[in-house]
């Protein structure tokens, strides 16, 4: 136990004191630590199964539009004359038609589902969440 | 026993143990985080790229199965979609930043290397009608964003007459585009002679005439009728010379059925001492270039139309058979797409084959095969630049780079290692504590080992062409024989993909260039060493990576005492 010095005596040091707080800072510090590698150890394994469930989640997801496709908007501009039409018909006329700029629901349907960037890593917040 | 107290103390001292053990141990502990950290970032990079590539390929194949994408199509199909990428496959690389701690951020890359193949497409069954040259399959390869389609087989166009004056004009053929044939193969040696077989048809009146014959194989099966043995079974007994039977299972003599390169007609599989044609598992079997089909309509078409001996072709029709066939003599299969005109007696005069050995890629190569492996060589360079602060004076105050003379002279100024420490308030009060930044250019070859040259990426006069399969095309420079290099604009630059020279603006070793080879290339010796087309990828990945401590200050009523 720390003795309170009084007035005037020589200043020495209580070695059992010291211990005990250079004991308690560093605890604090090692748990910090073990905190920090169990969280950095939680992401490693959290971040391959999240990207993994990511990526079968989006490829099987159910809510993709069906009835997508279709040219909704062509682009104006230019010296084109009419919009282009998938039959072929503008090239083997040689027509300049205008080209399609919009498909109805394109990113909706299949689109949705292939998207390469489907996931966003998790964080690793090994000490706290931080910005 | 002498006791050295300063060394006991020393060694048995109690005080600070706790700190010392934290010091040791923690940097320990830190030092395994951060390994766990580096392998963590490592996996997710190499997952994500995996998926990636998986990804890509299913888009890839929906793209164009869609009519999204139509590459260089021009014809009536286009818009329905197209078959190049209905079983596609990616390549995809990136080289990405290590984690590690450095004076400017991480600067190892480490590559990342995926391949995947994805079928999600509504043209699983689309004709390949002729000359759609769109929808001959692609391998896309994509290296650090540049892409790179590479065809993986040729449409080509072939005439079967004896000479080249009788080819059929195909000017007259008004389906789509019509062209003149690529390559005449009526004269093709094998054998010692040509493939020209001069009686493979007759008249009824006994005149015969001529047509090629292909060649394809067989298996060794009990219930295969084409299996010639000779003197053993499984198998039909045939003699061991049969050229002029008129069994059809038996159209070629048994020596040339087992002389596996067809290049002299003597067997490679011995008969003696042991008889390993019992357990062969193919052999060669030959087909006449005549539509079978027609001899049972000989009144409206080919009224005179007999075949000798070996079996015809039968095209588009429920009893197809003899569609994948050598036409070349290179010991491959072709799949024939469409039969040019007939002659009068049955003798198939032209067609159009998929030949899978004449793509920018042949993924065909066997042991009996002098082609190197094409694909990604393991040939990788890493050159990092980092261009400092340049004055335009020399030593003695002359102007040496004049930027209203030269502009490139201001752009070679202005970037840097730089490090800031302690920079004051700036106008918005914050405090920058310490600033580390880079501007750096990594450049990262690598060498693609093509098979043939295509003309895709570089035209027939080694000048880059503008897109490819309806993307920009990723070669910067063509190289030829080694001789000349042309820009896109034909401006020559140098003879060799490796060259650089500042002085006359030749900055080739920084560019991605194709190298066109030269199949006539000979060795020291005097010996053929072919020499195949290769493309030089040249990724150049800026890095503006850097770290920046700021203290803002600029809530604070009081920032700092007074």
């Amino acid at each position: 136990m720390l003795k309170c010095k009084t007035k005037g005596q020589a200043l020495h040091r209580n070695g059992t004191g010291q211990a005990l707080m250079e004991f308690s800072f560093c605890m604090i510090v090692v748990l910090l630590m073990i905190y920090g590698t169990i969280m950095v150890f939680r992401w490693t394994g959290l971040d391959l199964a999240e990207r993994r469930a990511a990526h079968d989640r989006s490829l099987s997801a159910d809510d993709a539009v069906e009835n997508y496709g279709p040219c909704v908007r062509w682009d104006s501009g230019g010296s084109c004359s009419s919009p282009e039409d998938i039959t072929g018909w503008c090239y083997l006329h040689g027509v300049n038609c205008c080209p399609c700029v919009e498909y109805r629901d394109m990113e909706k349907g299949p689109m949705k589902q292939l998207d390469t960037y489907f996931y966003k890593p998790i964080g690793m917040n090994a000490v706290w969440e931080g910005d | 026993m002498k006791k050295f107290p300063n060394l006991q103390r020393m060694v048995f001292v109690r005080k600070s143990q706790a700190a010392i053990e934290l010091a040791v141990f923690g940097a320990i502990l830190i030092f395994l985080i951060s390994i766990i950290i580096k392998q963590g970032i490592g996996f997710s990079y190499f997952q994500n790229n995996n998926l990636r590539a998986t990804r890509l390929a299913l888009k890839m194949s929906y793209d164009y199965s869609e009519g999204l994408k139509i590459g260089d199509c021009h014809g009536e199909r286009c818009g329905e979609g197209l078959s190049s990428r209905n079983s596609a496959s990616v390549l995809l690389i990136e080289d990405r930043l290590t984690a590690e701690s450095a004076k400017y951020g991480a600067i190892d890359r480490t590559p990342q290397i995926s391949m995947g193949s994805g079928l999600h497409t509504r043209n699983l069954f689309q004709d390949f009608d002729r000359n759609e040259h769109w929808n001959v399959p692609v391998a896309d390869f994509f290296i650090n964003g540049q892409h790179f389609p590479f065809t993986t087989a040729k449409l080509k166009t072939i005439c079967l007459t004896r000479i080249t004056d009788e080819c059929p004009d195909y000017n007259g053929d008004t389906h789509h585009d019509a062209r003149d044939y690529d390559e005449w193969y009526g004269a093709t040696e094998n054998y010692g002679d040509s493939n020209w077989k001069s009686d493979c048809s007759q008249e009824d009146n006994g005149d015969p005439h001529g047509c090629m014959r292909f060649y394809r194989p067989t298996a060794n099966h009990p219930a295969n009728l084409e299996w010639c043995n000779a003197d053993a079974l499984p198998g039909v007994l045939c003699p061991a010379s049969c050229d002029s039977s008129l069994f059809p299972g038996c159209n070629l003599s048994v020596d040339k059925r087992f002389d596996l390169n067809r290049n002299d007609g003597i067997a490679d599989v011995p008969l003696a001492p042991l008889n390993e044609r019992i357990d062969f598992s193919w052999q060669w079997f030959m087909v006449y270039a005549f539509r079978e089909e027609y001899l049972d309509d000989k009144e409206v078409k080919y009224p005179d139309a007999q075949i000798n001996g070996a079996e015809g072709i039968i095209l588009h029709d429920l009893t197809t058979k003899n569609t994948s066939l050598d036409v070349d003599s290179d010991l491959k299969e072709e799949t024939i797409i469409s039969l040019y005109p007939t002659n009068r007696y049955g003798g198939i005069e032209g067609m159009q084959v998929i030949d899978y050995q004449e793509g920018d890629l042949d993924f065909t190569l066997n042991d009996s095969d002098a082609k190197p492996a094409a694909g990604l060589t393991e040939e990788t360079q890493m050159y990092s630049f980092v261009r400092g602060y340049q004055t335009d004076r020399d030593e003695c105050g002359e102007i040496v780079c004049d930027p209203a003379v030269d502009p490139r002279c201001d752009q070679r100024c202005g970037t840097y290692l730089l490090i800031e420490e302690g920079k004051l308030f700036d106008s918005d009060h914050q405090f920058v504590r310490s600033a580390q930044k880079k501007d750096q250019i990594d450049i990262i070859s690598r060498v693609i080992q093509l098979s043939n040259d295509t003309d895709r990426f570089c035209d027939e006069n080694t000048v880059p062409t503008a897109t490819v399969d309806g993307f920009p095309n990723p070669v910067e420079i063509c190289c030829n024989k080694g001789t000349k290099c042309f820009y896109g604009d034909g401006r020559q630059v140098g003879s060799t993909c490796a060259e650089s020279d500042p002085l006359n603006d030749i900055y080739n070793i920084s560019k991605t260039c194709m190298y066109e080879g030269n199949l006539e290339h000979k060795d020291e010796d005097g010996n053929p060493d072919p020499k195949y087309p290769k493309i030089y990828v040249r990724s150049k990945v800026v890095d503006l990576h850097g770290r920046k401590w700021v203290t803002d200050v600029s809530q604070d009523t009081k920032p700092f005492k007074d």
